[in-house]
């Protein structure tokens, strides 16, 4: 029975030491601050060493806070860039709370700093955006654009009229590093010196087109493509003419040197004849014309032909008057034997 | 109290939450109880991955992707640097380099407050971190197809646009001592925003395809005929050729034969002549089918056949019918 009791105090005893304890330490794990209050005051510094601390019980409360480095999203708004056009702009930043003692008091919890970061950082990016031209919230550089064929970048250049929304800036160039610097405007322009917050890094994750314009951007990259397209078909034409011609020509060339050479060498041959045979016949006109005759007769005369012959010829003479006494006068030759 | 480490794992203790000065290497290991002690197992080994644009549903023999949602569609469609739309997607490969970095450098509001964490294994040690990555990946991948062509998006750059990626998040990360490396960064589907447009983006590959096919066909045609006319050419000058040599050999001959001939009738030309003659008209009348001799006392008879002006004479009519 006494033992009991005994053994009850005890108990009570060990039980009431345990809360004490547990009242008067709090353990601050790594990456975590600590913010020790008495009746809702901040006592001292904040406490940034991890490990055991003490505190006295009930009367002293401690606040964990992060120490480490915290995420922000905002939500994707809707805004307008300084050459008027649309766009959807979703950022992500990243900070952390560098005065702790500071920001207990004015901020208090780390939800309520995030609330403070939708506000201020959703208004510097509109003063930023609203500041440049979309081509600086895109790019960095001004760096050539690599294409896949010259082609596109030669109807780029030609390129008239688009539509107003969607209108393209290629006059534009990018300001500076562009995006780069259009971040780090924002950076600056948040200002949470007095919230004992730091922001680390301001980032564009999205921009895109609001949904109405990015309608119209598919259809104009549909246009352009089918400009290319159409592009590459009458090149197809062009080359396939210019061969064709460059055929033809080849062709007509190769025909008028075969006309060319052969006349060339059959006039030639014909010449050699001819001064030949105006060689050789010209040593006696008469005795060629002779033969020729001659020949001609033998040539022309045939089974088919019907001779009628005078006895009176000199050939036949000899048919009426055995003697031949005179030469007939048209014949350049005699009869005899 | 024993605790064990995996084998792609390191521990981290914290003891009244402050660390180690050394991570703990696989194996079994001896703490205090909590709240003195307590660990976090990091899964340093682990390759770890992100996928943006789309969704594993279930990874197997046949990998299962979920439809895309509006969400996946938001991430990969981007601006070009040309201001076209372009729909990007990629994955990220990382790795827990540095445990203590992983653990306590990046935090999330989510977290807040915990006195301590359970030591229980959690494949997510820091889901901060991967979060972190996210972010980052998602505008580093924004800013590299900014400043890039929709050509390049889509074929020539892939490879380079990767590589700057795996580059600047892996800076970036550092910057914020994630604690983490980057293994690689690898770009999926690179494709035109819609199907129309995407449509569009054949319709140039089909136009390409079918000019070098036209002019293909026009080269074809011309190695058809230029050869041939080439031949027909050569051909008909080599004819010229071999006329010229025929004629000239052949009136070569013809002449010599004929200055032969002179030759020896100059020797004495008036039989010579006489001989030729007769010899010709024997020949001649030899092969002539109907000879007519006619008296010249009758020659009343053909009155019709005097048409020649040398009277007497003979007169010689070819052709029959009489």
């Amino acid at each position: 029975m006494k033992t009991n009791k005994v053994f009850a105090a005890v108990l009570l005893i060990l039980g009431i030491a345990a809360v004490v304890l547990y009242a008067s330490t709090y353990v601050v794990e790594e990456g975590k601050q600590v913010i020790v209050t008495q009746f809702g005051r901040p006592v001292g510094n904040a406490t940034t060493e991890a490990g055991l601390c003490f505190k006295i019980p009930f009367i002293q409360e401690a606040h964990f806070l992060e120490k480490r480095l915290l995420p922000w999203d905002g939500a994707a708004e809707s805004m307008q860039t300084k050459d008027k056009k649309r766009i959807d702009i979703d950022v992500w930043a990243r900070w952390r709370i560098v005065r702790p003692e500071t920001f207990f008091v004015t901020v208090r919890t780390e939800e309520r700093g995030q609330k403070i970061l939708d506000d201020l950082v959703d208004s510097a990016v509109r003063d930023v955006v609203a500041r440049h031209n979309l081509i600086d919230v895109v790019r960095k550089s001004n760096d050539e654009l690599i294409y896949e064929s010259e082609e596109v970048e030669r109807t780029e250049a030609d390129q008239v009229t688009e539509s107003e929304e969607v209108e393209r800036t290629e006059a534009d160039q990018v300001t500076g590093r562009g995006r780069d610097d259009v971040e780090a405007e924002i950076l600056l322009g948040v200002d949470l010196n007095k919230y004992g917050m730091e922001l680390v890094k301001v980032r564009i994750k999205r921009v895109n087109y609001v949904a109405s314009v990015r309608a119209t951007v598919y259809l104009r990259m549909i246009s352009e493509r089918l400009r290319i397209a159409r592009l590459y078909d009458s090149e197809a034409v062009e080359e396939k003419n210019r061969i064709e011609g460059k055929t033809k020509k080849e062709l007509d060339q190769i025909d008028g040197e075969m006309q060319q050479k052969s006349a060339e060498i059959r006039g030639d041959a014909d010449a050699k004849v001819i001064e030949l045979t105006a060689k050789a016949y010209g040593q006696s006109p008469e005795f060629y014309e002779f033969l020729r005759q001659l020949e001609i007769l033998k040539k022309t005369l045939g089974q088919e032909t019907r001779l009628i012959l005078s006895t009176e010829s000199d050939l036949f003479r000899m048919l009426k008057r055995p003697v031949p006494p005179t030469s007939a006068p048209e014949s350049p030759q005699r009869t005899g034997p | 109290m024993f605790y064990r480490i995996d084998a792609s794992d390191e521990g981290v203790v914290l003891r009244f939450g402050k660390r180690g000065e050394h991570t703990v290497p696989p194996g079994l290991h001896m703490k205090w109880p909590w709240p003195i002690e307590s660990v976090y197992k990091v899964p340093v080994q682990r390759i770890q991955s992100l996928e943006f644009g789309f969704e594993t549903t279930l990874v197997g023999r046949k990998t299962l992707y979920a439809p895309q949602t509006s969400d996946d569609l938001a991430v990969a469609e981007m601006l070009t640097g040309d201001l076209n739309l372009g729909h990007v997607e990629w994955i990220v490969q990382y790795r827990v380099k540095d445990p203590i970095n992983f653990l306590f450098k990046i935090g999330s509001t989510e977290q807040i407050n915990r006195r301590s964490l359970p030591s229980g294994t959690r494949s997510d040690v820091n889901p901060a971190v991967p979060d972190t990555i996210s972010d980052v990946s998602e505008s580093v991948m924004r800013k590299l197809v900014g400043d890039s062509s929709i050509d390049s998006v889509l074929t020539i750059g892939r490879e380079r646009l990767a590589k700057d990626a795996e580059r600047l998040i892996q800076e970036e990360l550092d910057n914020f001592e994630a604690g983490v490396e980057i293994i690689t960064v690898k770009l999926q589907t690179t494709s035109p925003p819609t199907d129309a447009v995407q449509d569009a983006f054949q319709e140039v590959n089909r136009a390409r395809q079918k000019k070098e096919q036209v002019v293909n066909e026009a080269i074809g045609e011309r190695n058809g005929k230029i050869p041939a006319a080439r031949g027909a050419r050569d051909r008909a000058i080599a004819e010229a050729e071999g006329y010229q040599n025929r004629v000239i050999l052949q009136t070569m001959g013809e002449t010599n034969a004929f200055l032969a001939r002179l030759a020896e009738y100059q020797n004495a030309p008036d039989v010579t002549r006489k001989r030729l003659y007769l010899e010709a008209m024997e020949e001649v009348l030899t092969q002539v089918g109907r000879k007519i001799i006619i008296d010249e006392s009758v020659r009343g008879v053909v009155p019709l056949l005097n048409l020649d002006k040398s009277g007497p004479p003979p007169v010689i009519e070819s052709g029959g019918g009489r």
